[in-house]
Parts: C-alpha cells; sequence; structure tokens
C-alpha cells in the first residue's frame, strides 16, 4: 500500500506548480495577517489597559464577539452577507479580512495579558522614581510585557498560519483549495492531501523554529542590557 | 424566513454540537493516553507521543478532515458515513492539543508530590492514580474548557465535507431565502449563544485558580 502511495505522489507531480502557488498564496496571505493583526492587538491591548471607559467597552465587545463565532462564519458573512447590502469582496480580500480580524482579537487577548502581567509594584516603584507614564511604559512596562507576550503570540501566528486554510471554503486559492483542485483533476485526492499536509507540517516547524530561535536571540539581549 | 428554515438551523445546531461532542470525549480520552506518554521515562513511548502532538497540531483540521475522509475507504476498502470520519478527525486533532494541556498539568504538579508518594512505596501507577491526576484536574479544567470552545467553533470547517452542520445549513437557508446576511448573522448568534457562557466559565476558572 505504501509503495502504491508513493507511485501515485509521483503521478501528481504533473500538478507541482499547483501545490508551489498555493503555499505562495498561503504564506503571502499568513505574513499580511501577522503584521496587520499584531497592529490591531496592540492598538486593542493599550486601549484595553487605558482609562477611557467607553473604548475600553468597545474593544472588548470586538474581542468577545471575534472570540465566539468561527473564523469561517465571519469569512461567509463578508463574503456572502455584505454583498446583499452593496458591498462586494473578492474571496481573497473578504479571508483576509476575517482572519486578520479575528487574528486582532486574539492578539488584543494576548497583549492584554501579558502587560497586566506586569507587577503593579513596578509600575508604583517607577512613578515614585519620577518618571512619566511614556517613560514607564517603554523602560519598565513593555521590556518586561514583552517576555510574557512573545511566545504566545508567536504561537498564536502559527495558528492563523495553519488557519489560512478555511479561505479555501470560499474558494481563496491557497494551498488548500489547489490542493483540492489537484485532487479532484488527478482523482488522487488522498495523495494530493498528503503533499498538502507535508507542506503544512514544514511550514508550522519551520515557524516555529524561526519564532523560537529568534525569540532566544532577543530575550538573551534584553537580559545583557538588564545585567549592564 | 419559514419556521421550516429555523427548524433546518436548528438541526444543524444539533450536528454541531454532536461533532462537538464526539471530539470532546474522543479528544480527552487520546489526549489523556498521549499525555501520559508525553511524560513518560520510556524513551520510546516518549518520543511517539511527542512526535504524534507535534504531527498533528502542525496540519490544518481542514486537511486532517480531507486526509481521514479520503483515507478511510482507500486504506480499508470500507464507505463509513461522513459523521463518522469526521468525528474520527475531530478525535485525532483535538486529542493533540489535550495531549499538551495534559502534559502542561502534570508537569505543573510539585516535584516534592512525586518523592514523597515515591517515599510511600506507590509504583508508578498509583502515584499517577492516587497522588498525580486528582492534582492535575484543577489545573487542566481551564485550558481544557477554553479549548472545548475552540474546538465548537472549529466544527464549523466541516463544513467543506458538505455535512450538514451549522454553517452549512445556514448556507443551505440563504441560499433557499436569498436572506444572506441575516441568516448568516443569526448562524452567527447561534454559535455564540453556545460559545459565549463557556468562555465566560473558562475566565471564571482561570480566576479562581489564579487566586489559589
Amino acid at each position: 500500500m505504501g509503495l502504491i502511495t508513493g507511485l501515485k505522489i509521483l503521478l501528481l507531480s504533473k500538478y507541482m506548480p499547483n501545490f508551489i502557488q498555493g503555499t505562495l498564496v498561503t504564506l503571502q496571505m499568513a505574513i499580511i495577517i501577522m503584521c496587520v493583526g499584531t497592529m490591531i492587538g496592540t492598538v486593542g491591548a493599550l486601549v484595553k489597559i487605558s482609562q477611557n471607559h467607553f473604548f475600553r467597552a468597545l474593544i472588548s465587545i470586538y474581542v468577545e464577539l471575534f472570540r465566539n463565532t468561527p473564523c469561517l462564519v465571519q469569512m461567509f458573512i463578508i463574503y456572502f452577507g455584505f454583498p446583499s447590502i452593496g458591498i462586494n469582496f473578492d474571496p481573497y480580500a473578504a479571508a483576509l479580512i476575517a482572519l486578520t480580524i479575528n487574528c486582532g482579537a486574539y492578539s488584543t487577548e494576548v497583549m492584554r495579558a501579558g502587560i497586566q502581567s506586569v507587577n503593579v509594584q513596578q509600575i508604583k516603584a517607577a512613578h515614585s522614581l519620577g518618571i512619566n507614564k511614556l517613560q514607564t511604559f517603554r523602560y519598565v512596562i513593555f521590556p518586561q510585557a514583552f517576555r510574557a507576550i512573545y511566545f504566545p503570540l508567536t504561537n498564536q501566528f502559527i495558528l492563523t498560519t495553519l488557519g489560512t486554510s478555511l479561505a479555501a471554503a470560499i474558494a481563496v486559492e491557497e494551498l488548500t483549495y489547489k490542493t483540492m483542485e489537484a485532487g479532484s483533476l488527478s482523482f488522487h485526492e488522498f495523495e494530493a492531501f498528503l503533499i498538502a499536509a507535508i507542506i503544512y507540517l514544514t511550514l508550522a516547524q519551520i515557524l516555529t523554529n524561526i519564532f523560537r530561535y529568534f525569540g532566544i536571540f532577543i530575550l538573551k539581549i534584553k537580559t545583557l542590557q538588564r545585567r549592564k | 424566513m419559514s419556521i421550516d428554515d429555523i427548524l433546518f438551523l436548528l438541526k444543524g445546531t444539533l450536528v454541531t454540537v454532536e461533532i462537538s461532542i464526539i471530539g470532546l470525549i474522543g479528544g480527552v480520552f487520546v489526549g489523556f493516553i498521549m499525555g501520559l506518554g508525553q511524560v513518560s521515562r520510556n524513551i520510546l513511548i516518549n518520543t511517539v507521543a511527542r512526535v504524534y502532538s507535534a504531527f498533528f497540531r502542525s496540519i490544518p483540521i481542514m486537511t486532517w478532515l480531507f486526509l481521514i475522509f479520503f483515507g478511510i475507504p482507500l486504506f480499508t476498502g470500507l464507505t463509513v458515513p461522513l459523521l463518522v470520519s469526521i468525528g474520527m478527525a475531530f478525535t485525532l486533532w483535538a486529542g493533540a492539543y489535550m495531549s499538551e494541556i495534559v502534559k502542561a498539568g502534570i508537569e505543573a504538579v510539585p516535584d516534592n508530590q512525586w518523592k514523597a508518594s515515591k517515599s510511600l512505596g506507590m509504583n508508578y501507577i498509583q502515584q499517577m492514580y492516587y497522588v498525580i491526576l486528582p492534582q492535575i484536574v484543577k489545573i487542566v479544567l481551564p485550558p481544557a474548557t477554553g479549548f472545548f470552545v475552540g474546538l465548537i467553533k472549529d466544527t464549523s470547517t466541516a463544513y467543506i465535507l458538505a455535512c450538514r452542520e451549522l454553517l452549512r445549513a445556514g448556507r443551505l437557508v440563504g441560499q433557499r431565502t436569498t436572506l444572506f446576511f441575516p441568516v448568516l448573522l443569526m448562524v452567527a448568534a447561534i454559535y455564540f449563544i453556545i460559545c459565549y457562557p463557556l468562555s465566560l466559565y473558562t475566565q471564571r476558572l482561570e480566576r479562581k485558580r489564579r487566586i489559589n
């Protein structure tokens, strides 16, 4: 059985451009979502720890709404629902918007938790040293919060990268969709998805390792700076 | 939108709940075994459990659904009901995430507990059963309910295999009535009604744990 599967994978080599194209689109989406999602998360977290009740409530509603409904449903509302009120999106844009605001909601929560994990005593101590709010954030809260945020956030990034596969449901030509295409054209669906699985596995492992070593790298530099 | 459409959506909700519960029960079962495997001192069992977890967590559920859906007939020659292959995919996939949660729980138990129970002459199974496991329930519960919320949401991916769960039902009703926007908002509302109480419960459990 293994041999036959292997042979069928060779048959699929004709569809290699499919997989390569799909992977590139997946990567492109993932990078855009990570960047914009982080920005949304930063703003959201800063608002959530601010004193303004109205905006804080607004961000809470945003986070709770998007964290408690499936990303796929959000994507469907944007892609199928919005045209009926006169706003049209192409599949790619709809998928990107849904995945980004979803990632933004999760990032907000991760960053807020990270910032609030900094001990209140630290802020009081900074205050008693007479440094202003901005300096307190820059020199006291940020370095500590960054440590708490980095790994959960990068974990979220990997989940987001894998989550781009949801876009296949509205026919965005990313890896999963391209695999469905190759599978149904060649009648070797299982083997096609085996290839997709290997690609996703490789992507996730590469990303995990990049984030891990990058994290160790920057966090170490921070420790050295602190020791000086 | 007629009453039939609403009933159709509710039927879809039932399927979603069904898949979630299959995924939860199967996931806890697999995750528990694999979690124990991950803290095992036997190198072979340990490696198998770790590879399993990394493997299933690095490939999106969408791909697993397809792999199992096409893989079962290919390798066994059996035609199984759609719900079985979906349930299997969610069980294996949720099991990998659960195993990480269980592992973290076991590792969070202080080393002293192991030493103390060993000095009482307990063997590995007794230590696990009487000392470690009762303690990890409290630690594991908040992340596990949090994961369950994620699982409920992720069952919407079964849409792609034409399973008549909530999202597919919503899509069909939307097509029939051409009222996509309100119907999909209703679908989102149903998901929210199911997930939000669980999220609140998770937050409460986490707060309680932090106080302890």
